[in-house]
């Protein structure tokens, strides 16, 4: 460990978690895909569908901010951490981290508050957006456990980018993430409800996190397909665990052709 | 071993045992929530809208009960609805649902059940939010009307039951495996009523029956046995109701007093004198034709397998006992009998009441309700008769008086269905909602997941 005093340890991880999310607001590629793209998507759909009843009771309008907003979430979460991590990697921006006085695990929780940051955000916009445009009324302490299970749903999806970041090459973590990221939306049921998916679908989906995920925030509504929220909560936990664990197998591959 | 060798081998083995845990942890949950998700396609739930405490259905055709409305709208709070008509606007922050091309009615009252299980989970989905027992388990009825009291969300229909019905000691309603109190005597008739009370019968059901018409041969009570319990249930102001099987045993529950009959009969056609009778002694009839249907052996229910609007709602064991008929079919019983006692009883102003007798051979808790309607208005009654049977009618002579109709106060068991019953009674099948003590009610389908 560094022998920083304390209180400037605490500057270096205030001062790390501001320059992560100053570098991620400059990355228009990263505003447009993780923030845009949903808000579009949910204006698009909130506003031909939203005033339908939602499969499990509810407004499709309330619904698919819980959907939408997973969607959002799991994209920022990949691409904040999958991205980075890889094209930091490729950088060499990693061992000028390790030569600064900073300690390492600022790194990652840098990136952690600020995807957890930008979750909260998305809530926030997609509940603007919903009643503005789609007429939804939700009550605050209804919303804020809707915005607390999405939130904190990010952390699973923080550690699938990390290991995708540090098993994928610079170049190809945002195809990679891509091409994870969006089939497993939608065969999740997160861009149109489960209900409407081909019945393969609907059989796939129990078996994604993302479902999971999707059917946690749903339950808050009082909304989605029955299931055991325990269940869930139990599959993200496990999946967390599983992520962490490969992200630390690619971290020790990349010590080890660093260093070794 | 090498000591470094030992632990770089544990450092290895760390992080393949916390994977192997994660994706045990992942299987678990998966099973957890795979196990729920389908102990829940049998259970309907009852979801209350948490954004939107009010609810106002616009533009749709209402039937309240009573008449038919072109255009309403209907709005309702929590258990109960609030106003009804054509000039009503919906308050602000109503979710506001569009019933255009739609028909709203009161929730079903089925006033012929057996109800015991899952009857009541599975009656809501077909609409029926309100079943009359003539005969279960009275600890069965007693645990539901616990939760009728306490619960305002519920999955259930509501019941009201006759717990134990009367019959002589071997007659109908004890061949069924359960040891039942029976009556004896003349004199036992008040100190048997008096017991059903204790347990919570809501009224009296009572068998007249001795299994001729189905060519079986049972005890049933003598004409003074069924006056004495007639008398002695009226004595604590509870409604004495009849099951009968035969023209001549209606005849004999109408001497004895009794104010309904719980069957049509289909041994004999009508005859003037039983349907004078019925008038002046003001009886009230629950035809149950379907099940004299499946009695006839043609399976009343099996139509309903075969209809876009019911099947997919069925469950497997639903189906079979749709398609199922009584063991003595083929005794010359004709339903045609049947049907024109229902036409000449409606002419001569005796009120019906919709009831099926779910779950007997060829009838099932809630759809069955479906082709009682159908066979209703194929016997003569108007669509208007036929729904009025079903809601208004059962609910005033049963004295609930806070349901059977859509007005102000009253409870917000709904119907909303595609289309207009009133020029196409099978309309009704065509549910999209169900609101349950003003919860919407999920209707799972049962197409493979």
């Amino acid at each position: 460990m560094t022998g920083v005093p304390r209180r400037w340890r605490l500057r270096l991880y205030a001062l790390e978690c501001w320059y992560e999310l100053v570098k991620q607001l400059r990355m228009p590629m990263f505003v447009v895909f993780a923030l845009g793209f949903p808000v579009m998507f949910y204006i698009f759909f909130g506003v031909l569908f939203g005033r339908g009843s939602a499969p499990g009771g509810g407004s499709l309008g309330t619904y698919y901010i819980a959907t939408y907003g997973a969607f959002s979430v799991i994209s920022s979460a990949l691409f904040g951490f999958g991205g980075s991590v890889a094209t930091e990697r490729g950088q060499g921006w990693m061992l000028l981290k390790r030569a600064s006085p900073m300690p390492p695990e600022a790194y990652f929780i840098a990136k952690l508050a600020v995807s957890l940051l930008f979750a909260l955000t998305i809530v926030v916009l997609l509940t603007i957006c919903g009643m503005a445009f789609v007429g939804v009324r939700v009550s605050l302490p209804i919303w804020s456990r809707l915005a607390a299970t999405l939130v904190a749903g990010a952390v699973p999806f923080c550690a699938l980018g990390l290991a995708i970041g540090y098993w994928a090459g610079p170049n190809s973590a945002v195809g990679v993430v891509n091409l994870i990221n969006l089939p497993m939306a939608i065969v999740s049921g997160l861009w149109m409800p489960i209900e409407m998916l081909p019945a393969f679908a609907r059989g796939v989906a129990p078996l994604l996190p993302p479902y999971h995920y999707s059917q946690l925030a749903l339950a808050t509504l009082g909304a989605g397909r029955s299931g055991s929220p325990l269940g869930h909560a139990l599959v993200l936990v496990g999946f967390s665990g599983l992520c962490l664990t490969l992200a630390y197998a690619g971290y020790l591959r990349d010590e080890g052709k660093t260093y070794g | 071993m090498d000591s470094t060798v030992k632990s770089r081998l544990k450092s290895r083995a760390t992080p393949v045992v916390i994977a192997v845990l994660s994706v045990g942890i992942m299987a678990i949950g998966m099973a957890l929530d795979h196990a729920s998700a389908t102990r829940a396609q049998v259970r309907p739930r009852a979801i209350a809208t948490p954004q939107a405490p009010i609810t106002a259905i616009v533009n749709a055709r209402v039937f309240d009960g009573e008449r038919l409305i072109p255009s309403a709208t209907v709005v309702f709070e929590g258990d109960h609805i609030l106003a009804v008509g054509p000039d009503v606007t919906p308050p602000p922050g109503a979710a506001i649902i569009d019933g255009a091309g739609q028909t709203l009615m009161p929730g079903f009252i089925d006033a012929h059940t057996h109800a015991s299980g899952d009857a009541l989970e599975r009656a809501v989905v077909f609409g029926v939010t309100t079943e009359l027992d003539m005969f279960t388990d009275p600890d069965f009825a007693r645990l539901r009307r616990a939760e009728q009291v306490s619960s305002r969300v519920t999955t259930r229909s509501d019941l009201r039951s006759a717990g134990v019905l009367a019959t002589a000691p071997g007659g109908h309603g004890t061949e069924f495996g359960i040891p039942i109190p029976t009556l004896a005597s003349v004199g036992d008739a008040q100190s048997f009523i008096d017991a059903r009370i204790a347990e919570g019968s809501d009224y009296i059901k009572i068998v007249e029956d001795d299994g001729s018409g189905y060519g079986l041969t049972w005890p049933t009570l003598s004409h003074e046995e069924l006056a004495a319990v007639v008398r002695a249930a009226h004595w604590r102001q509870k409604l004495a109701v009849v099951h009968i099987g035969s023209q001549r045993d209606a005849m004999a529950a109408i001497d004895a007093g009794a104010d309904a009959l719980v069957h049509l009969f289909s041994d004999s056609a009508p005859t003037p004198d039983f349907v004078a009778r019925a008038v002046t002694q003001r009886l009230f009839v629950v035809p149950t034709l379907t099940v004299l249907e499946s009695e006839t052996g043609h399976p009343s229910g099996a139509s309903l397998v075969h209809d876009a609007r019911i099947a997919p709602f069925l469950i497997n064991a639903e189906v079979s006992a749709l398609r199922s008929t009584f063991p003595f079919a083929g005794t010359g019983l004709k339903l045609a009998h049947a049907r024109a006692a229902v036409a000449a009883l409606k002419a001569a102003g005796v009120p019906i009441l919709a009831g099926t007798d779910a779950p007997n051979p060829g009838t099932t808790h809630g759809a069955s309700v479906h082709r009682e309607l159908e066979l209703l208005v194929g016997a003569g009654l108007t669509p208007i008769d036929a729904l009025t049977a079903a809601t208004s009618t059962p609910a005033k002579v049963f004295g609930l008086l806070d349901r059977g109709r859509i007005a102000p106060g009253l409870r917000a068991d709904l119907i909303l269905v595609n289309g207009n019953p009133v020029e196409d009674i099978t309309a009704t099948r065509a549910i999209t909602h169900v609101w349950r003590n003003g919860a919407v009610v999920v209707r799972y389908t049962f197409v493979a997941r």
